[in-house]
C-alpha cells in the first residue's frame, strides 16, 4: 500500500520535472529570440539563423568532424582523470601517510590556473594530442581527488570489518563494499567533471590543435561570425545534455535502486 | 583484558558472559582475527572457516538478501542455500533489500551469511540484543537448531545469563577492569531438557557464586 502510494508520487514528480524542464528551455529561446529581434544585429543572430547554420554544418560534415574530435578528447581526459583521481582519492582517504605525502601536490594542482597547465604541457611535450589530453586531465584531477577523498573518509568501518571477518578478496571489497559507498561521490565528481573537462578541452584546442570545436570557435572569432560560434557551442551543449540524460542518469538510477525500494 | 586462558572443545557451544566492558566482544574479535593488537597467542588454524555474526547485522544495503549471503562464498553460484534459508525462516526474503527487513530478520540473514561458508567456528555477538522477548526467544531456538544440525564450534557472547544457561554447554564468566576470567562452569544437562526451573536454579546459584559478574 505504502509502496504503491510512493510510486505514484514519484511518477507525478517525474511529470512535473519534465514540464519544468520544457518550460525553462522554452523561456531561453523566447528571451533569445526577442532580444535578437530587438537588437537586429550580426552580433546577436536569431535562434532560427543559428539552427539553420547548424543544419548546414551537419550536412557538410564539418560539425560532425570537429564534434567527434572534441568529444574524443573529452572522453579520454575525463576517463583518465576519473580513474586516476578516484584511485589517488581513495588512497588519500584511507591512509594518513599517503594523504600527508600528497597533500602539497594536491594544493598545488588545485590552485594552478588551467591556462598555465595547458601552456606548460604544450611547451614541455609539444603541440600534440597526448599533451592536450594530459593538460585537460590534470586540470580535472585534483577536483576528483578531493571529492573521492571525502567519500573514502566516510566509508563504514563496520562493513570493512565484516569484509575482513569473511576474508573477502580485494575485488569483492572494492566492487561490492567500497565502490557502492563511494557512488554518490563518484557521481558528483563525474557531473562537475564532465562540464569542466569540455570547457578546458576547448581552450586546449584553441591554443594548440587544428581541429575540434575550440579550433572552430577561434576561426569564427577571427571572422567575427557570432552565428557560427553559437551554432558550434550549442551543438556541443546538446551532446553533453544527451550524455547526462541518456548515460549518466540511467546509470545513477540503476545504482540507486536499493534506495528507492527502501525509502 | 588480562590473563585469559581458554581452550574450547570442538563442536561445543561456549558462552562468554559478563557486564559491558569486560572484554567479551574483544575476545570474540581476537578469535575472529579482526583484532591483532594483543599479547598472547590464539591457536586457530589459518585455514579454519570462521562464520562471524556481528551484533549489528552489517549487511550491504545495496545488495539483496541473497546477494549478501552469497557475497562471502568463493563460488557464489555453486552453493545451494535453500536448506539454510529454510532453517532460518527467510526462504522468501532472497530478493528483498536489507533496508526492508526488521532487525530480527536482518540478523537471521547475517546468521545465514555466517552459515553459508559452512563454518568450523561460529562466533555470535549478542544475537538477541535489541530484540523484543518473543523474537529473542525465537532467535535462541534458531541458534540452538543451527548448532545442533552441524555442530560448529560456537562461541556466544552475551550479557544475558538466562540466555547463556539455556543455550551453552559451557559458561565462561568474565569480570571487568581489568577484563579477566573469574569462572568456568560446565552444564551437563542437554539443552532440550533445560526447563525454566532448571535455568532459574542455576542462575541463582551463579549469582551467589559470582556476584560481581551477574547482577
Amino acid at each position: 500500500m505504502a509502496v504503491a502510494a510512493d510510486a505514484g508520487r514519484r511518477r507525478r514528480g517525474g511529470k512535473g520535472r519534465l514540464i519544468g524542464a520544457l518550460a525553462s528551455t522554452a523561456s531561453v529561446f523566447v528571451v533569445w529570440a526577442v532580444a535578437a529581434l530587438i537588437a537586429d544585429s550580426r552580433l546577436l543572430p536569431t535562434p532560427w539563423r543559428v539552427f539553420d547554420l547548424m543544419i548546414t554544418a551537419i550536412v557538410s560534415g564539418d560539425l560532425v568532424f570537429h564534434l567527434t574530435a572534441t568529444l574524443g578528447r573529452v572522453i579520454a581526459a575525463f576517463t583518465a582523470a576519473m580513474l586516476i583521481g578516484s584511485a589517488i582519492g581513495l588512497a588519500m582517504g584511507r591512509s594518513r601517510v599517503v594523504n600527508s605525502a600528497l597533500d602539497v601536490w594536491l594544493v598545488l594542482l588545485l590552485n594552478i590556473p588551467a591556462l598555465v597547465v595547458i601552456i606548460l604541457a604544450y611547451v614541455w611535450f609539444g603541440l600534440n594530442e597526448t599533451a592536450a589530453i594530459c593538460a585537460v586531465a590534470l586540470n580535472k584531477l585534483p577536483n576528483v581527488i578531493v571529492t573521492i577523498r571525502e567519500g573514502a573518509r566516510a566509508l563504514d568501518p563496520d562493513l570493512d570489518q565484516m569484509a575482513r571477518a569473511f576474508k573477502l578478496n580485494w575485488r569483492k571489497r572494492l566492487f561490492e563494499v567500497v565502490l557502492p559507498q563511494l557512488q554518490p561521490y563518484i557521481a558528483a565528481a563525474a557531473r562537475s567533471g564532465l562540464s569542466l573537462v569540455w570547457k578546458i578541452v576547448l581552450v586546449v584546442e584553441l591554443l594548440g590543435r587544428s581541429n575540434g570545436i575550440g579550433f572552430q570557435l577561434n576561426l569564427y572569432f577571427q571572422l567575427f561570425d557570432v552565428a557560427s560560434i553559437l551554432a558550434y557551442a550549442l551543438s556541443f551543449i546538446l551532446v553533453m545534455l544527451s550524455i547526462e540524460i541518456f548515460i549518466l542518469q540511467p546509470i545513477e538510477s540503476r545504482a540507486n535502486r536499493w534506495r528507492i525500494q527502501t525509502r | 583484558m588480562r590473563g585469559l586462558d581458554l581452550s574450547i572443545a570442538a563442536g561445543s557451544l561456549t558462552a562468554l558472559i559478563g557486564p559491558s566492558g569486560c572484554g567479551k566482544t574483544t575476545t570474540l574479535r581476537i578469535l575472529g582475527g579482526l583484532d591483532h593488537d594483543y599479547d598472547g597467542s590464539v591457536s586457530v588454524g589459518p585455514e579454519t572457516r570462521i562464520g562471524y555474526v556481528f551484533q549489528e547485522p552489517r549487511l550491504l544495503p545495496w545488495r539483496s538478501v541473497d546477494q549478501n549471503v552469497r557475497l562471502v562464498l568463493d563460488d557464489p553460484d555453486a552453493v545451494d542455500l535453500t536448506a539454510i534459508y529454510g532453517r532460518l525462516g527467510i526462504s522468501d526474503m532472497g530478493r528483498r533489500f536489507p533496508g526492508e527487513l526488521s532487525l530480527g530478520l536482518a540478523r537471521r540473514v547475517s546468521i545465514a551469511r555466517a552459515l553459508a561458508i559452512r563454518p568450523e567456528i561460529l562466533l555470535l555477538d549478542e544475537p538477541s540484543a535489541s530484540l523484543d522477548e518473543t523474537t529473542a526467544q525465537r532467535m535462541r531456538a534458531l541458534i540452538l537448531d543451527v548448532w545442533q544440525a552441524d555442530r560448529p564450534t560456537t562461541v556466544l557472547v552475551t550479557h544475558n545469563i538466562r540466555e547463556a544457561i539455556q543455550l551453552a554447554d559451557r559458561l565462561v564468566l568474565l569480570a571487568p577492569r581489568p577484563g579477566r576470567m573469574i569462572g568456568d562452569v560446565a552444564i551437563d544437562r542437554p539443552q532440550d531438557a533445560r526447563d525454566t526451573a532448571f535455568i532459574e536454579t542455576l542462575r541463582e546459584d551463579l549469582i551467589r557464586r559470582f556476584p560481581e559478574t551477574i547482577a
